[in-house]
């Protein structure tokens, strides 16, 4: 790219990624010195604080589609768009209140545990972590197309190169020092997402000529960027399927089993909170400050690797490029975790060899999160959909087959293993018929594939369970008779 | 037209929404 700060100050990018990929190596290898058994590898003995804690849940949150798509979407729509993060907080404190503490109570190792020890059945454990390894791998498509097309657009290199750069780095430490050091280095992340967003939105702003100058030049472009782009309508629409996935996402509910008690999880999902309040905030600054800069970009999508290479001097313009690089890498490494863990705890251990050793499951599980990191390569090269995309749809499919197995199957003692299996499954088909039917497109008729998944869901877990005996006393015991540890 | 209630709006339910939420958190640990 001619005329870039970035580019033309090619040692000290070096030097800050260096230095970022040195302490990312550092860290992982104080964790490979830890983990002897599963609940080391895959809860880090359960010892993590609030402030690690919520630095993890929101790394694991924001990812390429963060960076790249949300920022995009605010310089293509403007403001209105940030509204959506209330829905996805919504979910948060769902999952504050009626999921989080139950599950830290119970204190297993993977959410699929939880479906086989609440429901008392391994069939329902099964389905769950099959499930959730299918759709994983689809979200685990977008980050790497993301890390392809912010390569290409930056220096120009071929996107199967940023992807295997990716796998290298991110499937190493994970491999090696498990959700220990993936804890403190995403602590590391989130604190860089943060610093470089935060430096960035004075130097933006300050190309614009103040905020106000800003607010009122995009505005006179097209006035809906400074107001109301999408009706309350579609906010809430979009603001509830977020909101329903975060509620049982895998990949955070896995981390709960991680820290130190339920007192913990609560403040570390308000940490999460803050931490997403400055990101979103930020995020929103700079989407519409670059509409300001360069009004009539070709695509809304290049707006952040722009910003990085061409609007920021190179010091931060490389900061902010190891932030994306942090955003898409804890995503993955979180997604890793579950996946991997979800193949060896749930399927190898389980189907395989239930009398494997502590050492050997997890090798099994590090060699599982290799593997499963090289399936999304082929699936990148397809390129079935753009980067945010890819990221709402799955978070779609995971609400659908999820949400009521978790929310309910957590606070609703008639659940039943039959409800549950069954209720993964219509809400799985719901949202997948739904989606190559009669969804064309949200705002033709109103109902998302998600609404339709999640309701589906909620009717059949309900119906099937009254219609099936009762999951034993001494399941429901762990989950609804209060204990504390 | 510059910035209006759907941009400076945002911060200031944002923030009543994590008072809220840690006002909740804190007061859950203590009925321990």
């Amino acid at each position: 790219m001619i005329g870039s700060p970035l580019l033309s100050d090619a040692p000290l990018l070096l030097l800050v990624t260096v230095v970022y990929l040195a302490m990312i190596l550092g860290v992982s290898i104080w964790g490979y010195l830890h983990p002897k058994t599963e609940e080391e590898f895959l809860a880090a003995g359960r010892s993590i604080g609030p402030w690690v804690g919520g630095a993890v849940l929101a790394a694991t949150q924001i990812s390429a589609g963060t960076f790249v798509g949300t920022l995009g979407r605010h310089y293509l729509t403007g403001v209105s768009w940030i509204w959506i993060w209330f829905g996805v907080w919504a979910g948060w404190v769902i999952s504050a209140i009626f999921v989080a503490p139950k599950l830290r109570r119970f204190g297993a190792l993977t959410v699929a545990d939880y479906v086989g020890k609440r429901f008392a059945s391994e069939g329902a454990r099964t389905l769950a972590a099959a499930l959730i390894i299918l759709t994983y791998t689809i979200l685990l498509t977008a980050q790497f197309q993301a890390i392809g097309e912010i390569a290409s657009a930056i220096f120009g290199i071929a996107p199967i190169v940023a992807m295997a750069a990716l796998l290298a780095s991110t499937g190493f430490y994970t491999a090696l020092g498990g959700v220990r050091s993936s804890s403190h280095i995403d602590f590391v992340q989130t604190l860089i997402m943060v610093l470089a967003l935060l430096l960035a939105v004075p130097i933006v702003i300050s190309h614009t000529g103040g905020l106000t100058a800003l607010g009122e030049y995009v505005g006179s472009i097209e006035p809906r960027v400074t107001g109301w782009w999408f009706t309350w309508r579609e906010l809430l629409a979009f603001g509830a399927a977020f909101g329903l996935s975060i509620a049982a996402a895998p990949y955070e509910m896995t981390r709960y089993y991680s820290m130190r008690d339920v007192a913990t999880v609560r403040y570390a999902i308000g940490i999460s909170l803050a931490a997403q309040v400055l990101i979103g905030s930020c995020v929103m600054i700079l989407g519409i400050g670059m509409r300001g800069i360069f009004p009539y970009l070709p695509s809304a999508d290049q707006a952040s690797s722009i910003l990085a290479s061409t609007v920021m001097p190179p010091l931060l313009g490389s900061l902010f490029l190891v932030a994306m690089m942090s955003a898409i890498m804890s995503t993955v490494n979180s997604i890793l975790l579950v996946t991997g863990g979800a193949f060896s705890h749930d399927l190898y251990k389980r189907l395989v060899n239930p009398r494997a050793s502590q050492h050997r499951l997890v090798w099994v599980n590090r060699l599982s999160i290799v593997v499963l990191g090289l399936v999304p390569f082929w699936c990148a090269s397809l390129k079935l959909a753009d980067v945010q995309a890819i990221v709402i749809e799955q978070a779609k499919f995971i609400a659908s087959f999820f949400f009521v197995p978790v929310v309910l199957g957590l606070n609703w003692r008639r659940g039943t293993k039959e409800g549950a299996i069954w209720s993964m499954v219509a809400g799985f088909v719901g949202c997948l018929v739904w989606s190559f039917t009669f969804q064309r497109g949200f705002a033709s008729h109103g109902i998302d594939s998600v609404e339709v998944g999640v309701v589906l869901s909620a009717a059949t877990f309900i119906l099937v369970s009254r219609a099936t005996a009762p999951t034993p006393e001494e399941n429901l015991r762990i989950f609804f008779d209060r204990v504390e540890p | 037209m510059g910035f209006g209630w759907s941009f400076y709006g945002f911060f200031i339910a944002a923030a009543v929404w994590l008072v809220l939420y840690f006002v909740w958190a804190f007061g859950a640990a203590r009925d321990r």
